[in-house]
C-alpha cells in the first residue's frame, strides 16, 4: 500500500469552460469551500493514499503547490510532472511512463471528479482479480444512478463477474453489438448483461501494463475512446481484460464536464450527497444553507445555498440556489439566481445575475444572464439594462436552465443573431397579413418586438422591406394592392430619418430585378404620402448627378415626367405660401412704443 | 471541509478491548519505564481518543471508561498480591492503608515489587479480563433479569434489528409463548432480516410496515427496544424512527422496555434532537433521490426519558428516575471527559 500511487490528470483537453480555462486550469476552480484539487487530495488521504503524482499543463498548478501550506496530521507526498507538450491524455500517460516512477499498480484520476467512493473495497477487488489472472489490467469504477448528461450516456455490456465486454457510446448514430450470436441455455441467465444505469466515475485502477500499451500504440489519445475500445473490440485476440467495479448506491461521484454539471455538483455537495465530504457543520442553517459569512435578516436566501467567509449579504438581497465565495460584496437589492460566484467579487446595487459563473475579482455593474465572466472580458460582457425577470425561453428543460454557450460574449454575433431573428419574424408577419385589420395587428406586433429587443427603426424598415418586396409581383396592379395594404404600416415606421434607407432598399431591389421600376415605387410612395416631394426631388437630382451608371440613367429618363410634375407642385405650394404671407400683411400689427 | 470519518463502527466494543490488550503488550507502547497506575490511565485515555471514530462514537470511550474504573477499584482494594508470602502480605496491608490515606501514586518505596510487570500483571490485565467477561456475558444477565417481566400470550412489538432483543426472545421462548410483531423502518430494510431470523426458531412473528404502527398499538402489550446509547439523564439515542413509536406508546399507555448492555451507558446530556446527531447523505433515506428533493437523513433519534418505563441492563433494572445511580457505580466522575 505504501507504494500505491495516485495519478491526477490535472487538466482538461476540451473547451467547455473556454473563457475560464484560458487562465485557470480546471483543477484550481473553487468548488464551494475549497479548490477541486484540494477536495481530491482530501479524499485520497482519507482513503489512505498518500503518494500523489500530479500531471499538469498549466504553470499555475506548479505555483500553487509551491506555495501550498496545509495543516494536517498527515502530509502527502506530492510530485509534479510537467506535461506541457501533450495534447491529449494519452500523451500525458506516455510522459508518465517515461519517468519510470510507477512500478506496479496505480490509481488514475481525472482532474474534475468529486466523489465519496470508498476505495478500500475497490483496491481489494483489484488485487483479487490480479491474483486470478495477470491479464486483468484495468478496473473501472462506476456508480449507480440515472445518466443525466450526454457525456455520461453509455451502455455497459458486462459478462460474468463484471468483466467489461463492450462500452457502447449512445451518442453515435449506429450501435453495434460485438457479438453476432449468443447461445442461451434453458434455465440459465444470459451470459451478457446490458446496463444503462451506471455512470463512469473517472477513477481507474491500472497496472503498469496500461502505460506500456499506451507507449506501444502512440496514436492513442483518450482512455475511453482508444484504449478501452481497443481492448474490448479485439478481446478475441487480446488477453487483457477490463473489469468494472460497481459502487453501492450510497456512494456517488460527479464529473464536471460543463457549467451545468458544475452547478449540479455544487448543489449535490450542499445537499450532502457526498457524505462524509460535506461543508462544515458549523455553517449549517436549516435546509442545506451554509452561511460562513454574515447574512442580514432581511435577505431572502433559498435552500441549497452557500455563502462564503467574510461575505456580507445586505438586506433585500435574494439568493436562489447559488454559491458565493469569500470576500464578496453584494449591493442592496441584488438578485442572484442559479449562479456560481467565486471570490472577491463586487456587485452593484439592484443587479440581477442569473445562470452565470463569475470568476474571482470581477466587478459587475449591470444585470447579466447566462454568461461566464472573467477578469479579462468583464467589460465586453453583454450587460442588459432592462432585464426581464422571467424568461420563458430559458426554462425549456431542467438541464438547460444553466449557462448557454459562451459565444454571446463576442459583440458581433448577437447583432447577427438578432437580425436573423428579426428577418424571420418579418417574413412571418408579412406572409400572414391579407387585410388591413391584420396589418394593424402586425403594427402592434412589430411595435412590441421593437421595444422588447431594443431594435432601431432602421433595422425594422430594412427587414420589412426585404420581406415586403418578396411578396409583390412585377405588374403594376399587385404593386398598387400591396401598397394599399401596407400603407399604414409603412407610414408608421418610415419617418424622416428612415426615408433614405427605405429608398435605398427599393433601389437595390430594382437593381437586382430588372422587371421592377423604381419610378413606380416612388410614385406609389408619393401617392400614399410615404415620401414627400422634396425628398423625391432630392433623390432624383442625386441620381441624375451619378455618372457611369446604366441604372441611374434609365431611371432619370423614365422619371423625367414625374420630376416635372413634382416641381410644378412645389412651385404651386411656394406661390401659395407667398400669397398667404402677403395676405398676412393686412393684419400687420403696429407696435406701439411708449 | 468536514474532516471526520463517518463509517459504521469498525471496532465493536469487544474488539476495542482486544485492541487495548494488543496495544499494551506491544513493544512500541509509549509508556514510561516504570509505569504507575496513573500512567496507564492516561495512556488508555489517549488511546480511546485515537481509536475513536468521530464525535458520535460513544462505545469505545464507554468501554475504556469502564476499564479505567475497574482498574481504580482493583488498585484500591486489598490483597491484589498472590497469597504466597504472608509476611509480604502484611507489609502490603500496611502499605495499602498508607496508600489509601494519602493521595499518592502506587509506587511504593520500600522493598516491594512495583515494577511495571507487577502492576500490569496484577491490576491491568485482570481489569481488562473482567470487562471482557462482562461484555461477553451481558446478554445472559439481561435475559435472566428480563424474563421476570413477561407473561404468557403477550403481544410484543419490536422495531428493526437488535441483537440484544433477539437473544432475549430466543431465550425467553423456552419458557413461554408469545407473539411478536416486527415493525419495519421506512428507510432501511433490516426489519425483514429480523423477522426471518426469528422465524427460523419457530416463533410467531408478524412483519408490518411502519405506517401500521398506529393501528396495531392498541393490541400490543409491551414494546421492546434496543438502544445505541443511554444518556445520563435517562434519555436514549436510538435508531431513527423510534421516537415516533415511543410517542405513540405513551398515548396508548403501552409500557416501553429498553434492553441494553451496560457498556452503552454514556455519561453525557442531550437537550434536543440535534445535540448528538449528524446529517447523512439523502441516498441513505431514498436511493433514488435527486438534487431537487429535500431529503434529510439523521443518524440517531433522541428519546427523552419520559417515554420509557424500564431499563433492563446486565447490571440491574432501573427506572428513568433512578438510572443515574448506575452511572456512579459503573464509571468514575473523573473519566467523563474522554
Amino acid at each position: 500500500m505504501s507504494e500505491f500511487y495516485a495519478v491526477i490528470l490535472a487538466d482538461n483537453y476540451d473547451n467547455q469552460f473556454n473563457h475560464l480555462t484560458n487562465t485557470l486550469p480546471k483543477s484550481l476552480f473553487p468548488f464551494v469551500d475549497d479548490l477541486i484539487i484540494e477536495h481530491q487530495i482530501n479524499w485520497l488521504s482519507k482513503n489512505e493514499i498518500d503518494q500523489i503524482i500530479i500531471l499538469y499543463r498549466n504553470e499555475k498548478i506548479a505555483e500553487y503547490f509551491n506555495n501550498r501550506k496545509r495543516l494536517g496530521r498527515k502530509t502527502q507526498n506530492i510530485q509534479l510532472i510537467n506535461i506541457l507538450d501533450s495534447k491529449s491524455s494519452g500523451d500525458a500517460l506516455r510522459e508518465l511512463y517515461s519517468h519510470g516512477i510507477i512500478q506496479q499498480d496505480f490509481l488514475l484520476l481525472f482532474g474534475d471528479v468529486i466523489t465519496n467512493i470508498s476505495l478500500k473495497d475497490v483496491i481489494n477487488k483489484y488485487h483479487d482479480q490480479r491474483k486470478e489472472d495477470k491479464m486483468n489490467i484495468l478496473l473501472m469504477v462506476a456508480h449507480q444512478g440515472t445518466q443525466q448528461y450526454e457525456e455520461e450516456r453509455f451502455l455497459y455490456v458486462l459478462e460474468s463477474d463484471d468483466k467489461l465486454f463492450q462500452l457502447i457510446d449512445l451518442q453515435q448514430k449506429q450501435i453495434k453489438f460485438n457479438k453476432k450470436h449468443i447461445t442461451l441455455t434453458k434455465g440459465m441467465p444470459c451470459k451478457y448483461v446490458i446496463r444503462s444505469n451506471l455512470i463512469e466515475s473517472g477513477i481507474y485502477i491500472c497496472n503498469r501494463d496500461v502505460l506500456k500499451s499506451f507507449q506501444e500504440n502512440f496514436m492513442w489519445a483518450e482512455i475511453k475512446e482508444d484504449f478501452i475500445k481497443y481492448m474490448t473490440t479485439t478481446s478475441d485476440i487480446q488477453e487483457e481484460k477490463i473489469h468494472l467495479y460497481i459502487a453501492p448506491k450510497i456512494q456517488v461521484s460527479q464529473r464536471i464536464f460543463h457549467p451545468q454539471s458544475f452547478h449540479n455538483a455544487c448543489l449535490k455537495y450542499l445537499s450532502r450527497f457526498f457524505f462524509p465530504y460535506c461543508p462544515q457543520q458549523q455553517y449549517y442553517v436549516d435546509f442545506f444553507k451554509y452561511f460562513a459569512g454574515r447574512v442580514d435578516q432581511k435577505a431572502k436566501i433559498s435552500d441549497q445555498c452557500f455563502i462564503g467567509q467574510n461575505t456580507d449579504v445586505k438586506p433585500k438581497v435574494t439568493i436562489t440556489k447559488s454559491i458565493i465565495g469569500k470576500n464578496c460584496k453584494l449591493g442592496i437589492g441584488c438578485e442572484i439566481i442559479n449562479s456560481i460566484l467565486w471570490d472577491n467579487i463586487e456587485i452593484d446595487d439592484n443587479v440581477i445575475i442569473k445562470d452565470c459563473i463569475v470568476a474571482s475579482g470581477c466587478k459587475i455593474k449591470n444585470s447579466i444572464q447566462s454568461q461566464i465572466v472573467t477578469m479579462e472580458n468583464q467589460k465586453n460582457v453583454k450587460q442588459l439594462s432592462n432585464f426581464q425577470k422571467y424568461d420563458d425561453n430559458t426554462f425549456q428543460s431542467e438541464d438547460s436552465d444553466e449557462e448557454s454557450d459562451s459565444h454571446e460574449l463576442h459583440q458581433k454575433k448577437p447583432k447577427e443573431n438578432d437580425d436573423q431573428g428579426l428577418k424571420e419574424d418579418m417574413i412571418d408577419i408579412v406572409a400572414k397579413c391579407q387585410t388591413v385589420s391584420q396589418v394593424r395587428q402586425a403594427i402592434i406586433n412589430v411595435d412590441t418586438i421593437k421595444v422588447n429587443s431594443n431594435i432601431a427603426f432602421e433595422n425594422i424598415v430594412i427587414a420589412f422591406m426585404a420581406a415586403f418586396l418578396d411578396t409583390i409581383q412585377p405588374d403594376i396592379d399587385s404593386l398598387k394592392n400591396a401598397y394599399a395594404l401596407w400603407e399604414e404600416f409603412i407610414v408608421r415606421f418610415v419617418s424622416e430619418t428612415e426615408v433614405l434607407c427605405y429608398i435605398k432598399s427599393i433601389e437595390t431591389f430594382c437593381r437586382q430585378n430588372q422587371q421592377y421600376h423604381l419610378n413606380q415605387f416612388l410614385q406609389l410612395s408619393y401617392k400614399h404620402q410615404i415620401l414627400s416631394e422634396q425628398v423625391i426631388l432630392n433623390y432624383q437630382n442625386q441620381m441624375a448627378a451619378v455618372e457611369d451608371d446604366q441604372f441611374a440613367k434609365e431611371f432619370t429618363q423614365s422619371s423625367q415626367q414625374f420630376k416635372e410634375y413634382l416641381e410644378n407642385i412645389i412651385a404651386e405650394q411656394e406661390q401659395q405660401q407667398t400669397q398667404d404671407e402677403q395676405g398676412d400683411g393686412e393684419y400687420e400689427y403696429e407696435y406701439v412704443y411708449e | 471541509m468536514n474532516t471526520q470519518k463517518a463509517q459504521p463502527r469498525l471496532y465493536s466494543s469487544k474488539e476495542s478491548i482486544l485492541a487495548l490488550k494488543a496495544h499494551l503488550s506491544a513493544k512500541q507502547a509509549k509508556l514510561p519505564k516504570n509505569p504507575t497506575i496513573e500512567d496507564y490511565i492516561t495512556y488508555i485515555k489517549k488511546l480511546s481518543n485515537r481509536l475513536k471514530q468521530g464525535p458520535l462514537d460513544f462505545w469505545i470511550p464507554n468501554v475504556f471508561r469502564r476499564v479505567i474504573q475497574v482498574i481504580r477499584l482493583m488498585s484500591s482494594e486489598d490483597g491484589f498480591l498472590p497469597n504466597k508470602d504472608k509476611e509480604k502480605n502484611f507489609k502490603a496491608l500496611g502499605l495499602t492503608i498508607q496508600r489509601q490515606s494519602s493521595r499518592s501514586k502506587t509506587t511504593v518505596e520500600t522493598g516491594f515489587e512495583t515494577g511495571s510487570n507487577a502492576n500490569q500483571q496484577y491490576i491491568i490485565l485482570p481489569a481488562i479480563e473482567q470487562v471482557l467477561e462482562e461484555l461477553e456475558a451481558h446478554s445472559d444477565d439481561i435475559n435472566t433479569f428480563a424474563s421476570t417481566h413477561f407473561f404468557t400470550n403477550e403481544v410484543l412489538l419490536v422495531y428493526e434489528y437488535s441483537t440484544t432483543v433477539l437473544n432475549f426472545l430466543l431465550s425467553a421462548k423456552k419458557t413461554r409463548n408469545f407473539e411478536i410483531i416486527v415493525l419495519e423502518s421506512e428507510t432501511e430494510n433490516l426489519g425483514k432480516q429480523f423477522a426471518t431470523d426469528l422465524g427460523k426458531h419457530q416463533l410467531n412473528v408478524t412483519l408490518t410496515p411502519f405506517t401500521n404502527a398506529y393501528a396495531i398499538m392498541q393490541r400490543v402489550n409491551k414494546i421492546l427496544l434496543g438502544v445505541d446509547a443511554i444518556l445520563k439523564n435517562g434519555g436514549l439515542l436510538m435508531h431513527p424512527g423510534t421516537y415516533a413509536i415511543c410517542v405513540l406508546a405513551k398515548q396508548f399507555a403501552v409500557p416501553v422496555i429498553v434492553l441494553s448492555g451496560a457498556h452503552k451507558l454514556t455519561p453525557k446530556y442531550a437537550f434536543d434532537q440535534t445535540t448528538f446527531n449528524q446529517l447523512v447523505s439523502p441516498l441513505k433515506i431514498n436511493p433514488n433521490s435527486t438534487v431537487d428533493q429535500m431529503s434529510i437523513g439523521i443518524t440517531f433519534d433522541y428519546v427523552p426519558p419520559e417515554y420509557i418505563s424500564l431499563y433492563i441492563t446486565n447490571q440491574g433494572q432501573y427506572t428513568p428516575q433512578s438510572i443515574y445511580q448506575l452511572f456512579s457505580d459503573f464509571y468514575n466522575v473523573k473519566d467523563e471527559d474522554i
